[in-house]
């Protein structure tokens, strides 16, 4: 009897799949197919930590200003205009009419108010009270020492006044990033965090379906502020394919419309390919070797960095290894951000300059210096990175031992390393800026004290020009401070730069007006573009 | 039989304590901080710290491991760090059900075809037939299965363009379970019947080739029945206990999810899930994970003793 059920039920579960329709009710129907590596973590702004995360926030939500396409220029968005202040410290936004949630609800000066408090509150578990700092009494309202926030006031149902501490001419560029996102309270409030699985915020898609770990859909907000072009893309389906290679495939069989993340070997091969489905652009990353300034023989040794820095390929590596995507880096702030220095300056790669440095600092020919510990995440393109610069360092008689781990280890290993014990020498690093400006960019990570600072790099002088610049309002001023800043650190050897990240993608040439960020995938303008057949 | 089956049932709660505890010590040692995985390189010290509160990681050890085993009493397995807000259940009973059509799918074709070809081998014992299956299966075993996932979606999916080239489909719904779409089950569970396959035919070909060798085959023929009704009657009947025991062992280790196959395919079972949960340190479903597929893993293990001793009373023990 029990093998007859079995039978039974067998037969039920194989008939059930046979007589299934593959496509039936896909994701397949929807205008654009986005290939994903994985599902999201956070769809909420103010605690998305990943790329993955934020290419359905920046969709999700609006805030009061935003990127216009392509650039880093800051345009209105829910708030129409604005006003600063002489000084730089107070921003009055005004709201546009008509604006509302994916709910329906009109958006008032009160749901900003709200919704900054919330970006600097601990119990709403806020990963963004750095971004928003900059706001008067954002100290003490982060510390819950006081439910007061001077620093942001409703002066009327569509006015927002936000007042500073001190001036900071970014300030408009953190409210374009996913910190400044509106959301409604009635939604947001609730302590069962239902919003984590049905986000509502304002922005031109709203939250349509998702499948677990197979897919989530975004539907176009047919009430957004912004009118749809005529042949706009409707919905965006993320399908989560984890495997660069597997998405390849899907793209060449015509199931997705847009990936990046290429297959490693394949990018000249698929560049003839798909030529017309090709783009690529820069992006406001940098990939570094990061030196341990607390201990070792790293430490207060400029010379010896310095001949490390010359006996490094950085054309071989962004040449052979990186398959010409990426750019060979001679300075630290990327193109494109202010304060960069100028593109296509020679390398620094000099193998006999690198070998009279070694004299210099003490170790002729490597001999004296103790092994060199080279830490990085053991992604496949970072491990034939580690060789090429053993190799490299080899050849000035400097012995390096490769430590590769997995990102939670490597992270652990980068954060926690003792000071006084055997540390890492050397780390290689990749670095975005959170909100794209050098004063998050180089502060983070070489300012006394920087929670990116891993290296504990401390000089002075550096950190007294971060400081100016940073509240400088004369953008010429300020652009020159960084650029000294950026001399500075290059100078000093603090760091070496080995390439600024591009980014290739595929899209089908059906779809047109694509403009590519150099913040990353994350932040392309679906809702601008079109599909023309 | 009621007695075997209480007492096996009761020697898995130790077992599981084990696994759940030495799954804790594991990833208590293992290097990576969960929040600063998902906080990114630069967060701030204060979110960190409230992160780490929020999980209880800033606990000393042994009130985490009393907390974890409290939950896990109350069958308590709490929400993923990393999807946040989804429960640990329901991220492991999504990924379960999925790897379970694939791995039933394998079996089923790794039964078929290994009882096939091993019973063709041992008939043609020593003749070009045998020899070509041997040959067969032992490539079968040898190929690595990401390599052979790859060429099977190469060749069927990318060139001749006869079936998906990944993904789970879109099967029908039997009580809130979708089921996979029969195209896109092909090729992995194809990709994981060949190893089991191979493997089961060698072990087929040899049980036959001794039963064969036995007294009551002569005699069994001597009773009037042909070469081919004594090899599939008697014969084949008395070898089925390793076949059922590699096979059992085989489905309980697909189980466990077939993590090269369900990357290869984009298949999202449970191998893909924990995989992707070791990697951020999602501590919760990692936890969950290993206790579930031990569980399972005992549970097949069961299944098989209990097959095996209503084949052969004298195993009851």
């Amino acid at each position: 009897m029990v093998v007859k059920k079995t039978l039974g039920l067998a037969l039920i579960i194989l008939g059930a799949i046979a007589c299934s329709t593959p496509g039936d009710r896909s994701p397949v129907d929807v205008a654009l197919r986005y290939r994903m590596p994985a599902p999201p973590p956070a769809l909420d702004p103010i605690r998305a930590q990943d790329n993955n995360s934020l290419a359905y926030i920046y969709l999700l939500f609006d805030g009061l200003v935003e990127f216009a396409p392509g650039t880093l220029d800051v345009r209105p968005a829910l708030a129409e205009s604005w006003d600063i202040s002489p000084d730089g410290r107070t921003y009055t936004f005004h709201l546009r009419d008509g604006i509302r949630f994916h709910n329906g609800r009109p958006i008032t000066a009160d749901d900003v108010v709200y919704s900054i408090r919330r970006g600097l509150s601990k119990s709403a578990k806020s990963q963004k009270h750095d971004f928003l700092a900059p706001l008067l009494g954002s100290a003490r309202f982060w510390n819950e020492a006081t439910t007061e926030l001077p620093g942001i006031v409703a002066s009327g149902p569509k006015t927002v006044v936000m007042s500073l501490e001190q001036p900071y001419t970014p300030f408009l560029t953190v409210l374009a990033s996913e910190a400044g996102s509106i959301v409604p309270e009635e939604i947001y409030s609730d302590p069962s965090e239902a919003y984590l699985r049905n986000p509502v915020g304002s922005g031109p898609y709203r939250f349509d379906s998702r499948e677990p770990d197979i897919s989530i859909t975004l539907g176009r907000f047919v009430q957004h502020w912004k009118k749809a072009p005529v042949h706009g893309i409707d919905k965006i389906s993320f399908l989560f394919i984890r495997d660069s290679s597997t998405a390849m495939e899907e793209y060449r069989r015509g199931n997705i419309d847009f990936t990046y993340e290429l297959p490693p070997g394949q990018r000249a091969t698929i560049q003839k390919e798909l030529a017309n489905d090709f783009h690529h652009n820069r992006q406001l990353w940098l990939c570094s070797l990061g030196f341990n300034h607390a201990s070792g023989p790293f430490r207060l040794n400029r010379t010896l960095r310095r001949a490390v820095a010359h006996a490094i390929d950085t054309d071989f590596i962004v040449r052979q290894l990186q398959e010409g995507k990426d750019q060979a880096a001679t300075n630290v702030i990327p193109p494109g951000m202010i304060g960069s220095g100028e593109a296509g300056s020679p390398s620094l790669y000099d193998p006999e300059e690198a070998r009279r440095l070694m004299v210099e600092a003490g170790y002729p020919g490597g001999k004296g210096l103790p092994e060199i510990v080279y830490l990085s995440n053991e992604t496949q393109g970072f491990v034939r990175i580690a060789e090429r610069i053993r190799t490299n360092l080899s050849d000035i008689g400097i012995d390096m031992r490769v430590k590769m781990m997995d990102f939670g280890a490597y992270l652990h290993e980068l954060t926690t390393q003792d000071p006084a014990g055997p540390a890492t020498s050397l780390y290689r690093l990749t670095w975005f800026a959170d909100w794209p400006d050098p004063d998050n960019f180089l502060g983070s990570q070489f300012m006394t004290g920087g929670g990116g600072n891993f290296g504990r790099y401390s000089n002075p002088e550096l950190d007294a020009l971060m400081k100016r610049a940073g509240h400088e309002i004369d953008p010429t001023s300020r652009e020159n401070l960084y650029r000294q800043a950026d001399s500075l650190l290059m100078d000093d050897a603090a760091l070496i730069p080995i390439y600024w990240y591009g980014q290739d993608l595929l899209l089908r040439p059906e779809y047109s007006g694509l403009r590519p960020s150099p913040l990353g995938a994350f932040a392309i303008a679906w809702e601008e573009m079109e599909k023309s057949k | 039989m009621t007695r075997f089956i209480a007492r096996r049932i009761l020697w898995m709660v130790p077992v599981l304590w084990i696994a759940a505890t030495l799954v804790w010590i594991f990833m208590f040692m293992i290097p990576g901080d969960p929040a600063r995985i998902l906080s990114g390189l630069s967060a701030d010290p204060d979110v960190l710290a409230s992160v780490r509160a929020e999980w209880g990681l800033d606990q000393p050890a042994p009130v985490r491991y009393g907390r974890f085993l409290w939950k896990l009493i109350h069958l308590d397995l709490g929400t993923s760090y990393v999807q946040q807000g989804r429960p640990v259940v329901e991220i492991l009973a999504a990924g379960f059900m999925r790897t379970f059509f694939l791995a039933a799918a394998a079996t089923l074709l790794a039964g078929l075809g290994g009882l096939l070809l091993g019973a063709i081998a041992a008939a043609r014992r020593g003749r070009f037939l045998d020899t070509t299956i041997r040959t067969l299966t032992t490539a079968g075993i040898a190929l690595p299965t990401f390599w052979l996932g790859l060429i099977l979606m190469l060749v069927f999916a990318s060139r001749l363009q006869w079936l998906p080239v990944s993904g789970y489909g879109n099967g029908a719904s039997i009580l809130g379970v979708r089921l996979p779409g029969l195209t896109h089950l092909i090729l992995p569970s194809l990709t994981l019947a060949i190893f089991s396959a191979s493997y089961l035919a060698r072990v087929t070909r040899a049980s036959l080739i001794e039963e064969t060798s036995q007294e009551y085959i002569p005699a069994a023929r001597a009773r009037g029945n042909s070469k081919h009704a004594a090899l599939i009657k008697h014969a084949l009947a008395n070898s089925m206990l390793p076949v059922i025991t590699l096979l059992g062992l085989n489905f309980g280790g697909l189980l466990g999810g077939a993590i090269a196959t369900e990357t290869v395919f984009n298949w999202p079972g449970v191998g893909l899930a924990m995989l992707s949960a070791l990697k951020s340190r999602d501590l919760p479903v990692v936890e969950g994970g290993a206790i579930l597929l031990t569980a399972v893993f005992l549970l097949v293990n069961l299944a098989v003793d209990i097959s095996y001793a209503m084949l052969d009373p004298r195993t009851r023990g």
